[in-house]
């Protein structure tokens, strides 16, 4: 496909926008609505019938913290799904610039995609692979707008994953870049399930917890790729890491977080709570959800403490105390924070060290 | 009245939904390519329809969580009579009707989401012009959607002439002879209307004569007595008869966003390592060092300077009695070029959501 391919008499192509291992990506303009869309195709040999399986999959759910499902067609013998197009980058990349989340920003992205797994249960989808690069985000550093897509995606991964679990019996023995994408936030009854069985919602429930265990602590709870299968078998989970609490200010939440992920990561299905558990519990909590800014530490004036310039070049002043994670910023260091009224300068508070 | 059972050779009609309000019948049809259901809307040919659809795919582009997804635009007939129509999202859910919500948290948020979709709207310079309970739904994840933008036909048999809307949303510059200009402060007043509309089946007389009358703070207040002053204040304020009076929507929603987190925040202020929590049930807090003391009580709404004596200072500030504390703020004990004692305040609050 080229760009100003027109597809259909009606979605322009721009650009390829990302391909997923079942699907190319493109950022295409629809002259009907004139807005940008994302136009999904599947890479050849896929089954065409899967692809239109999992768009009326996808095309159930409509919620806002979920990529709308916008049209399904088939175009001079190729099958097409038009999904609303989201400007920003997914959740993968986007932690590529993070080491660890602090607790107030990562209840508030718990509760965001919480929210649009629930909606998706609701509607009886289950995603079936979710993971940071099935989540997009709103370009900059707030991490506020945050929608899941590729749902339906696991109709199209159905046959690699029998396939996988028939040939052995053991998904973990799969060559598959897709199958080994998703392992570090597969829960075990999906890993080692026997050829026919198809995990529910809960097994959403561990993925979505073994992602908040990746956005707080900036690792992954089992480890990547065949490692997290042999640690998911093992029950050889990463500790919390010490850092979490060790700042009575982000202490009694990051407990609570801890907790519920807890929750999540249990190995039988049926202890872990529903989308709705998780969204009640989330919602109740409460976090500085003031806006985020970039800057760089700029100097310090005492061992503890110093001075950020924003992007912005607004100058903050910080103490040590208020970064979370284990290492101190050094002069230069990118970090992310929110500011608060003072005198001379505004205060930054919590900061998060970026790569 | 929609006859047509195929259109498009993809959407197949279902039935019609017999919902009051400016465009009356409302049809469902099957996306057959989706498997899903979709709500067509035909659009009247002529002056009106190149308005309407450039405001459709305005509000499409906005993207807000409070309006209806469109979805595509198709030609119904065949020229160079065809209409055009609009394929929407159909809202599973339910509507909100006159007279059903109590003064409470309940109405608040829903009214809160609401002005949020107004506010969204304006921002992109569209104005709905028929804001009424008819044309609102929540649906099953409850999230307020707002319908029939723009829609209400100039045919419609509750209106006349120039007039648009319906009569009692009506705000009263609209009820001149001639054609009137009028701005996004209509829909203010009309939610103003529709706030009381949501408690009482019986709103004053005042408002339903043509045009409408002014009614007074205190008749207003009556109805809404249970909400907090500043609430009731700015809902009146919408209903001023003199239109730049009235608020921005989003200054609206931003009040009442404040006050669905009435006694939910939270102070933790940690002293020497150990940790206090200042929240509804434990208001107030004394600190106090050799150096000076500090009085700190939540009234619900924000963490207030109640007393200060001595060296204290909030964020490097001098404080006074009735100052707000920041969100995040470290109080310091003592002067500048002695040892001084450094307690954290960090507020913290749960995120409203619909």
């Amino acid at each position: 496909m080229t760009v100003h391919n027109i597809i259909a008499n009606r979605y322009e192509i721009k650009r390829p926008i990302g391909s997923g291992g079942m699907q190319d990506v493109y950022l295409a303009f629809d002259s009907v609505l004139e807005s940008l869309v994302a136009l999904k195709t599947p890479q050849a040999g896929q089954a065409d019938k899967r692809f239109n399986q999992s768009a009326i999959i996808a095309g159930r759910v409509n919620h806002h913290n979920v990529a709308k499902t916008f049209d399904y067609f088939e175009f001079e013998e190729k099958p097409y799904l038009i999904e609303e197009f989201v400007e920003g980058i997914n959740l993968e990349e986007k932690l590529k610039l993070f080491g660890a989340v602090d607790p107030h920003l990562s209840a508030r992205i718990f509760l965001h995609i919480a929210k649009g797994l629930a909606a998706s249960h609701h509607a009886g989808v289950v995603h079936r692979d979710l993971k940071p690069s099935n989540i997009i985000v709103e370009p900059g550093i707030n991490l506020h707008q945050l929608k899941i897509t590729d749902f339906g995606i696991a109709t199209l991964t159905a046959d690699v994953f029998d396939e996988a679990a028939s040939n052995g019996g053991d998904l973990t023995r799969s060559t598959s870049g897709t199958i080994k994408g998703a392992l570090p936030y597969m829960a075990p009854e999906m890993m080692f399930r026997a050829p026919g069985e198809h995990p529910g919602k809960s097994s959403d429930i561990w993925s979505l917890g073994a992602l908040m265990f990746r956005i707080m602590t900036g690792e992954l709870p089992f480890g990547v790729y065949l490692q997290a299968a042999v640690n998911v078998k093992t029950k050889d989970r990463k500790p919390w890491p010490f850092f979490m609490t060790q700042n009575p200010q982000f202490k009694s939440l990051a407990i609570r977080l801890q907790h519920i992920v807890d929750k999540c990561l249990d190995y039988d299905p049926k202890q872990r709570p529903s989308a709705d558990e998780l969204v009640a519990e989330i919602s109740d909590l409460c976090f500085i959800g003031v806006d985020r800014v970039e800057g760089k530490v700029e100097k310090y004036i005492t061992s503890r403490s110093g001075f950020i310039r924003g992007a912005d070049n607004e100058v903050s002043f910080f103490s040590v105390d208020s970064r979370y994670g284990s290492a101190k910023p050094d002069q230069n260091q990118r970090v992310c924070y929110s500011r608060f009224p003072g005198s001379p300068r505004t205060r930054a508070h919590p900061i998060i060290l970026l790569k | 009245m929609m006859t047509t059972q195929m259109i498009a050779n993809r959407y197949e009609h279902v039935g019609s939904l017999n919902e009051r309000g400016g465009m009356g019948e409302v049809d469902i049809f099957t996306d057959l390519h989706l498997r899903r259901d979709v709500v067509i809307k035909r659009l009247q040919a002529g002056v009106e329809e190149k308005r309407l659809l450039d405001e459709q795919k305005s509000l499409a582009k906005l993207r807000s969580k409070h309006v209806v997804q469109l979805y595509d635009i198709v030609a119904i007939g065949d020229m160079p009579e065809a209409e055009a129509a609009l394929v929407l999202e159909y809202i599973d859910g339910k509507p909100i009707e006159v007279n059903s919500y109590h003064v409470g948290e309940e109405l608040l948020r829903c009214l809160w989401q609401i002005s949020c979709g107004l506010a969204e709207i304006h921002a992109a310079k569209i104005i709905h012009r028929d804001i009424k309970p008819q044309n609102l739904k929540v649906d099953s994840e409850g999230v307020v959607k707002i319908l029939d933008f723009g829609l209400a036909r100039g045919d419609d048999e509750a209106v006349t002439r120039s007039i648009i809307g319906t009569p009692v949303y009506m705000a009263p510059e609209l009820w001149g002879e001639q054609t009137i200009s009028f701005d996004a402060s209509i829909d203010a007043y009309a939610f103003a209307i529709t706030s009381l509309a949501l408690v009482t089946d019986n709103p004053p007389r005042e408002l339903c004569v043509s045009p409408p009358l002014t009614i007074s703070y205190e008749t207003f207040r009556g109805y809404l007595d249970k909400f907090h002053e500043e609430i009731v204040n700015i809902l009146f304020q919408c209903l001023s008869h003199n239109p730049s009076a009235r608020p921005s929507m989003r200054a609206v929603s931003d009040t009442l966003k404040k006050h669905l987190l009435f006694n939910k925040h939270k102070a933790t202020v940690v002293l020497d390592g150990s940790v206090h929590v200042l929240n509804e049930q434990n208001r107030k807090t004394r600190l106090s060092a050799n150096v000076g003391m500090l009085e700190i009580e939540y009234d619900g709404l924000n963490f207030k300077v109640k007393s200060a004596n001595g060296h204290v200072l909030i964020n490097n500030k001098q404080v006074t009695a009735g100052d707000i504390v920041p969100g995040c703020s470290v109080i310091a004990f003592g002067r500048p070029d002695k040892v001084r004692k450094f307690v954290t305040f960090d507020v913290s609050n749960p995120e409203v959501m619909p």
